[in-house]
């Protein structure tokens, strides 16, 4: 037997035990036999059955504080609201036209134009091209009781939207962007908006936090 | 469709594939204390040995812990993208690999920006040793792939050296198997069915183009080309 096997079968009890770390073990091989030893440890942990759960090892360790960092960051979806909506839609099988139905619905718009204007926010919404700090709250409400999540998931999630690859562009609120001009933050002038003369109450709803409806 | 929170016990025992659903649909539904509980048990399960594996190839442990993580969040968000290509095990090992890649790589790239100190030593040098060791871990599908190519016999001596049997038990139990060609099985034969094994499992990655499972753009640390 070499001194790597022998090196080796310590550390698989040493790990199995509880003692993971492979690095004194490593330091005791030789220089020419340290390569073989990483693998056969490697080859070790490529077969290694994952953990059981130890809700008294867990409390206070290194995977407690990892674990807390990594909700916090996985609860913002990576794209926002064009990765977010798409996916929950999918899951629930339904199709856009049917979100729009009911968030139209529940915003109370008439007409086929309000209904249509409705759907063209909604697809920007899914597209990442509507400022999410507009939104208002009856909108979030109404897309959080469709998919069964909540207002502040979408909030979270609508501050980290990016816009898909061809989509049309930002739709921004004109009157917001003009407080920003007036404070010296604002973004460059946006490029296009569903707002035609004086904003009428849907485009209240998307653009305008504040709008109760 | 109403997100029904689970408890510990349960989660504990979801697989793999049922746990990050399980994640993913308490993020959907803000859960908040629900992705918490879902992330500590998949982190709990998978720590202590990503951790080891990474230790293999990287020095610090702030560098380790932070190669973990990446590498836990960039497996579960692929796969909440659904782009696992297959087993939950198999994505987060190439996550890991490429992470390990990754900080080689940026670490060359900033040592060479930073260029020769005022003596003239190039920082580079001090990592010449181990950027020969580092062609990156081996690969799960290289291995499963490999064991698949074994016959029975062969197949169960490696499974029992990964297990870190000693030779002289998996010849004795080998023997008693009634496989194939596996009476008067010998601890050398044993040996010499693993150093094969070994070579075989490491060839494919030596192979430039083959070290992350996807052509690279550029030349890998470590690899010989």
């Amino acid at each position: 037997m070499s001194s790597a096997d022998r090196i080796f079968e310590e550390y698989a009890a040493a790990f199995r035990d509880g003692k993971s770390d492979p690095r004194p073990y490593l330091e005791q091989a030789s220089e020419d036999e340290r390569e073989d030893l990483m693998e056969m440890i490697d080859l070790f942990l490529l077969r290694a059955e994952r953990a059981e759960w130890d809700p008294d090892a867990f409390r206070g360790s290194d995977a407690e504080r990892m674990s807390e960092l990594l909700a916090e960051r996985l609860l913002v979806p990576d794209g926002g609201w064009s990765e977010m909506l798409p996916r929950m839609r999918m899951r629930l099988g339904i199709k856009r036209a049917q979100v729009v139905t009911a968030l139209a619905r529940s915003l109370k718009a008439g007409g086929s134009d309000e209904v249509e204007k409705v759907g063209d926010y909604y697809n920007d919404m899914e597209h990442g091209n509507l400022r999410a700090a507009g939104v208002s709250r009856p909108v979030l409400e109404s897309i959080a009781e469709i998919y069964g999540t909540t207002i502040e998931a979408l909030r979270r999630a609508g501050e980290a939207t990016v816009p898909t690859s061809g989509a049309g562009g930002p739709v921004y609120a004109r009157s917001v962007d003009a407080v920003e001009q007036d404070l010296g933050m604002a973004s460059p002038e946006p490029a296009f908006s569903r707002i035609k003369g004086e904003p009428d109450r849907i485009d209240r709803f998307f653009t305008d936090p504040d709008f109760e409806g | 469709l109403k997100f029904r929170p689970k408890g510990e016990n349960e989660l504990s025992r979801l697989s793999d594939d049922d746990l990050v659903a399980y994640l993913s649909a308490a993020r959907d539904a803000g859960q908040g204390d629900q992705v918490l509980r879902a992330t500590g048990i998949f982190v709990f399960s998978r720590i202590e040995v990503l951790k080891a594996r990474a230790k293999l190839k990287i020095e610090q442990d702030e560098d380790v812990e932070e190669i973990v993580q990446d590498t836990i969040e960039g497996t579960l968000r692929a796969a909440f993208d659904g782009q696992s290509p297959g087993e939950l095990f198999n994505l987060m090992d190439t996550v890991l690999r490429r992470r390990i890649a990754d900080f080689y790589m940026k670490r060359e790239r900033s040592l060479s920006f930073a260029g020769p100190d005022p003596d003239g030593n190039d920082p580079l040098d001090q990592y010449a040793d181990t950027e020969e060791a580092i062609p990156g871990l081996l690969s799960r599908v290289v291995l499963d792939e490999q064991l698949g190519l074994c016959s029975d016999r062969d197949r169960m001596i490696i499974e029992m050296k990964m297990a870190a049997h000693p030779s002289l038990d998996i010849a004795e139990k080998v023997s008693g198997s009634g496989l194939p060609d596996s009476a008067g099985m010998t601890a050398a034969n044993v040996d010499q069915i693993w150093r094969r094994f070994k070579v075989r499992v490491r060839q494919p990655l030596l192979e430039p183009g083959s070290y992350l499972d996807e052509p690279p753009d550029e030349p890998r640390p470590g690899i010989q080309t």
